[in-house]
């Protein structure tokens, strides 16, 4: 080894010792939501679980970018909604029935590393359970599965593998769950996604609260785009003003891939590619979305790029706006996501474009953009998006030639209340000539 | 006297019945050149799935009546089938749509298939390509096969009790999708039944499944695998040397990956139910 690559060895190492020590001294909670609600959280999820049952979930791993670069971590969203932990190398266990560890009976058990450990102890958390370094975790899963007759696992990361050199798929989340069954007789091993969602789907006043916070940062970071937005500019130019604003105003991540759709990239449902320029007399959808404590935003507005929508512009947003407020107007409890997609494609067709909605037009919002949660019956408490489209192919032999090759889409975060809904995202500019406002200014 | 008459009477219908359970049964199709062969197909399925923390149930209902024209028949029994189908209708359902379709894209698009004396597919051929998008690509490829299987017969004469196993293995390229399905049957002959006004060999069978197939769908590519178990009967005329009608069972435990723009696991839980019967011939 050169002194050259010693050197770099050292620099890495120490760098790796700063992070670590970094780490060790932002170990934390998400904040916005009290530990209580954590507590209850976990008990409500207890109560799920027969005396036979154990539900573990598992912190996402870090993800590696390039060589020995890592993306940013952001925790995994069941064991965030019921710890609020924001450490990688974190499994939380519950269990149906008591064990004992540490000679006190429990049924709530937080594994993490020694030094996260130390920070919690100190912060005063997971009171209601029993935190235990990581290490232990092979001994406290055989203690917990033993007789136990149902897993409900919450592990993210390793799902399937595409191995193309031998041109196999691995399955290997499947297979860890048959050697799991294998190893513990009478086991048997269940997602627990479908019943943390039934707890995630309904939001709390802390929750909606943070909901609002990242919807007002998004809304901040579209009207700066809607300011910026001309001719030549390009898609990246947008998003780089809608990321700078939702950063500044305090979002530590985006909930998902900025859209930037211009043109014919309007009509991509997920574009986020974002490097095209834009021309005169186009249209420009933009989906985005901040994100704070873990609470994400989903709003799309679609403008005019020359600032002024063209006659054809108007006939489609108008279309779709009327589309968007249908939706909005039945929403209650009780209604179905069914009933929501049902009227989006009726208001269309009545005014002709009811064949260029594709897609749902409705999905829960939280932790996650597209959240956990039932896609049958509304209930109080949910936060949903309503978001129909129209997109026109170029390759469309109904419609004029104006009318071809873009699209609209419209979005909001809407609150189902006992009586109705609530639009948290209402004062973001949606309408033609606020729009257009806005745009001029 | 009397007792002596009853004695012969009882010993005569003891040996009738054991002639009877001894009798074997060579069993082949026989397939009249020129002849169409209509089949009414019902399957049930029930699915659910497991998407992004969310459990989706879904049901989708196929009903079809498929016509097998007899273009060819071989030297050593067997034939060659032109096969397509005449109505198609598909009911779905899950949380966000309740709907039935007509898929008539797939309707009278016809298949070559050449069946030996004993069922075994030995050829097949796409007659009329067709041209389908979306989701009707993976429907695209279930319609280029014959919903009524014709049961593997015995390559030997049977009797009543007796049971033979035979293997299927079915592959599937259509569009891009490749799918491989391979069956262990066993199955045994029963007795005679009559069904729907016929007297028939009844043969049921068990047997397990694998699955794996690997295809595109919306730009990401779909790895499919899994096993399942199956049963069912099957009503077969000795005389006419014709399959008259199946009832079957399957239940399939299978892992979908889509991988690309998503990556996503998607556990499987199918349960269905299938009943083909020969509506004329």
């Amino acid at each position: 080894m050169s002194s050259l690559q010693s050197r770099t060895v050292m620099r890495r190492a120490g760098f790796i010792v700063v992070l670590l020590a970094l780490a060790t001294a932002n170990a934390a909670i998400a904040a916005g939501i009290s530990e209580q609600e954590f507590a209850r959280r976990r008990t409500d999820l207890l109560q799920m679980l027969d005396s036979a049952s154990v539900a573990v979930f598992r912190s996402a791993d870090v993800k590696q970018r390039s060589a020995d670069t890592g993306y940013e971590f952001r925790q995994e969203s069941n064991l965030l909604y019921l710890t609020g932990v924001t450490e990688p190398v974190v499994t939380l266990v519950q269990v149906g029935r008591p064990v004992t560890l540490n000679g006190s009976p429990t049924r709530r058990i937080l594994l993490v590393q020694p030094e996260v450990l130390r920070t919690l102890t100190a912060a005063g958390v997971f009171k209601d359970g029993v935190i235990v370094d990581v290490a232990k975790l092979p001994e406290i899963l055989n203690l917990v599965l033993a007789g136990a007759s149902t897993l409900y696992l919450s592990a993210p990361d390793i799902r399937f593998v595409n191995d193309w050199l031998n041109d196999r798929p691995l399955f290997v989340d499947r297979d860890v769950k048959r050697e799991l069954e294998r190893r513990h007789d009478g086991l048997k091993v269940k997602s627990a996604g479908p019943m943390v969602g039934k707890l995630r789907e309904i939001k709390s006043e802390s929750e909606i609260a943070l909901i609002k916070k990242s919807i007002a940062a998004t809304g901040e970071g579209i009207v700066r785009a809607m300011k910026l937005c001309k001719p030549g500019v390009y898609e990246y130019e947008l998003q780089a003003a809608i990321e700078f604003e939702m950063t500044r105003q305090g979002a530590e991540y985006v909930g998902f891939p900025s859209i930037i759709g211009s043109g014919p990239n309007s009509l991509i449902l997920h574009y986020d590619k974002n490097r095209r320029q834009m021309g005169r007399g186009e249209v420009v959808v933009m989906d985005v979305g901040a994100e704070m404590e873990g609470y994400s935003a989903d709003v799309t507005r679609s403008i005019p790029v020359s600032g002024k929508f063209t006659k054809e512009q108007r006939d489609v947003y108008a279309a779709v706006l009327g589309a968007q407020k249908a939706v909005i107007k039945i929403i209650r409890p009780g209604r179905t996501f069914a009933d929501l997609d049902r009227t989006a494609k009726s208001s269309l067709e009545k005014s002709g474009f009811g064949r260029y909605l594709n897609h749902g037009v409705s999905h829960h919002l939280g932790l996650d953009t597209h959240d956990a949660g039932g896609i049958d019956t509304l209930k109080a408490g949910m936060v949903i998006t309503v978001e129909p489209g129209a997109y026109v192919p170029l390759s469309d032999s109904i419609l004029a030639p104006a009318y071809r090759g873009w699209g609209v889409r419209i979005e909001d975060d809407v609150l189902v209340t006992d009586s109705g809904a609530t639009v948290l995202s209402s004062s973001i500019p949606k309408e033609l000539q606020e729009i257009e406002r806005t745009m001029r200014r | 006297m009397l007792f002596s008459r009853i004695v012969v009477v009882v010993l005569l219908l003891v040996g009738v019945a054991a002639a009877r359970a001894q009798q074997s049964y060579t069993l082949e199709y026989k397939f009249d050149k020129g002849k169409t062969y209509r089949y009414a197909d019902t399957i049930l399925s029930k699915t659910t799935q497991e998407m992004m923390g969310q459990e989706m149930k879904l049901s989708n209902n196929v009903y079809a009546v498929t016509r097998l024209v007899t273009e060819e028949v071989g030297k050593e029994g067997g034939a060659t089938l032109v096969m397509s189908s005449d109505t198609i209708v598909v009911a779905s359902k899950n949380p966000r749509i309740d709907t039935t379709i007509i898929p008539v894209e797939l309707l009278h698009k016809r298949n070559r298939i050449s069946l030996s004396a004993h069922g075994d597919v030995l050829r097949r051929e796409v007659v009329d390509s067709l041209k389908v998008t979306g989701v009707m690509r993976i429907a695209g490829g279930f319609a280029q096969r014959e919903l009524f299987r014709f049961a593997l017969l015995p390559e030997k004469p049977v009797v009543v009790g007796e049971k033979w196993t035979r293997k299927r293995i079915d592959t599937t390229e259509a569009m891009g999708n490749k799918g491989v399905n391979s069956s262990t049957y066993e199955y045994t002959l029963v007795g005679v039944e009559k069904y729907r006004g016929r007297d028939c060999l009844k043969i049921t069978y068990t047997g397990k499944v694998t699955v794996t197939s690997k295809g595109s769908m919306m730009g990401m590519d779909v790895f499919t695998e899994g096993n399942g178990t199956f049963s069912g009967a099957f009503y077969f005329d000795e005389r006419a040397g014709m399959g008259i009608g199946e009832e079957g069972k399957t239940d399939l435990e299978l892992t979908a990956a889509l991988t690309g723009q998503q990556n996503m696991t998607i556990p499987i839980s199918q349960s269905a139910t299938s009943k083909h019967v020969l509506l004329t011939e």
